[in-house]
């Protein structure tokens, strides 16, 4: 009796981790890109579903003119400096900008009363200032709240999967 | 149940660390020499052949192989040793998964380990007038050790309850604990500290690091708040409603924090978390 396909063990599949102030990118369909700790940080998943090319970056901080050296060492620290490298590393790929399917997690705000340190909220500005600006719109988000959140995305589709302590994964 | 009753309760489950409360108990004394500490830990085999462990293991990065406490000092520093002498002393407790606040294995290790990251760059920046003590470190890395104690304890229905007020917005975490359970994680941290006789100072730093005194004196809780805080930002905050800390605005005034001085402490707190990664990668 054949075995239900429920059974049958999936090929094991390819993750790249991508950390703090990282990016990866990626056209291997088999592989899987992750971010994990992203709490006022924001996750950046583009993908092109014709060419199945994509990338995820990991900005901690909005804008590098706080520390131009660091931004040097450590472009994908910031959202001004990180985000045009991402583009254009999936570009690079093969993927055409056109199609470019963008989602957004991340931003969590602690409680401060003088919103100092909604680093969050800021992150999400200067992102919609650099994508308003290219001509791009963001298709789906999942920002602010208050938990920190792991951020996947599939290489085979662009299926974004977000997961937050507790709480069962979901799709975004 | 009282902060008392969970200590009880606690016994064996976040066991003390004989050396490290002997340390902690000279840092309490008004000077010691670095020869003082080194004569603990060379007492303690364990310990020594933890401290040459992680300083051989590839993250370390040193050219040569540490075969004895001299070199080990000799090849990173008395501060890096007292570094990871603190970290090894801990870590086995706090590498346990804590299903109440839904942390993985080694989460809250992590987490400890950023926000005692964190508390020394705090010391060194310059917001922190008073004298700068190693105690910032211990005083970071041991801030939260009642979440131990508690997200051991609590039941599924408690968890829900929690999370529902710290959902909704119109609480803290630590609140909420508060409101459920009669106490919270700082005040059972601090007795668990005080009964293991752990200096004052780190005691006071652990009880009020979400409510940090200012006058008449201003406390080493101040530290400990702010650690916490760039910790979360610099990516070390796991667990449910993580980010349901409450900024205390006193001290940001106090302290002239505004975003553009928040922006570069965070910078400084990811470098030195990744630092202390690289250091107690081998734990």
């Amino acid at each position: 009796m054949p075995a239900p396909k429920s059974w049958v063990i999936a090929p094991p599949k390819k993750t790249l981790v991508v950390g703090v102030a990282d990016m990866t990118a990626s056209n291997d369909p088999g592989a899987e890109l992750v971010t994990y700790s992203l709490g006022s940080c924001l996750g950046i998943a583009i993908y092109d579903p014709v060419k199945k090319v994509g990338g995820l970056l990991h900005v901690m901080l909005p804008t590098s003119t706080i520390d131009p050296d660091k931004a040097v060492r450590s472009p994908f620290m910031f959202v001004d400096t990180g985000v045009p490298r991402l583009f254009r590393a999936v570009s690079g790929l093969g993927g055409d900008s056109n199609r470019f399917v963008v989602k957004v997690a991340g931003g969590a705000k602690m409680m401060d009363a003088k919103d100092i340190f909604s680093i969050g909220h800021r992150n999400d500005q200067k992102l919609k200032e650099i994508l308003d600006r290219a001509g791009y719109t963001v298709h789906v988000r999942d920002v602010g709240g208050l938990a920190y959140r792991t951020m996947r995305m599939s290489m085979a589709n662009g299926q974004v999967t977000i997961q937050s302590p507790g709480n069962p994964p979901y799709t975004l | 149940m009282t902060a008392a009753e969970w200590i009880a309760k606690a016994r064996g489950v976040v066991p003390s660390s004989e050396s490290a409360n002997r340390i902690l108990g000279l840092l309490g004394r008004p000077s010691v020499s670095n020869d003082e500490i080194v004569k603990v830990i060379r007492c303690d085999g364990v310990l020594t052949a933890k401290v040459l462990q992680v300083c051989n293991s590839p993250l370390m990065g040193l050219r040569q192989r540490v075969a004895s406490l001299d070199q080990a000092l000799l090849a990173i520093g008395h501060r890096e040793v007292f570094r990871l002498v603190m970290a090894i002393s801990y870590s086995a407790a706090m590498s346990a998964p804590i299903p109440g606040f839904a942390m993985a294995a080694k989460e809250f290790l992590r987490q400890s380990l950023a926000t005692a990251a964190a508390a020394e760059v705090v010391m060194e920046s310059g917001l922190w007038k008073g004298e700068e003590t190693p105690m910032a470190f211990t005083a970071g890395l041991l801030q939260d050790i009642g979440e131990l104690v508690i997200g051991g304890a609590l039941t599924m229905e408690m968890v829900a309850r929690m999370r529902a007020r710290v959902e909704s917005g119109e609480c803290s975490r630590i609140e909420a604990e508060r409101e459920m359970l009669g106490t919270d994680h700082a005040e059972v941290g601090a007795n668990l500290l005080k009964s293991w006789n752990v200096p004052e100072e780190i005691v006071e730093a652990v009880a009020n690091h979400h409510q940090p005194v200012l006058t008449p004196v201003t406390q080493l809780s101040v530290v400990t708040h702010l650690a916490d805080c760039l910790a979360h930002l610099a990516g070390g905050a796991p667990g449910w409603g993580s980010y349901a800390v409450r900024v205390c605005t006193p001290v940001v005034e106090a302290m002239g924090i505004d975003s553009e001085r928040l922006d570069g402490l965070v910078i400084a707190t990811r470098t030195s978390i990744e630092r202390m990664e690289r250091f107690t990668g081998g734990l």
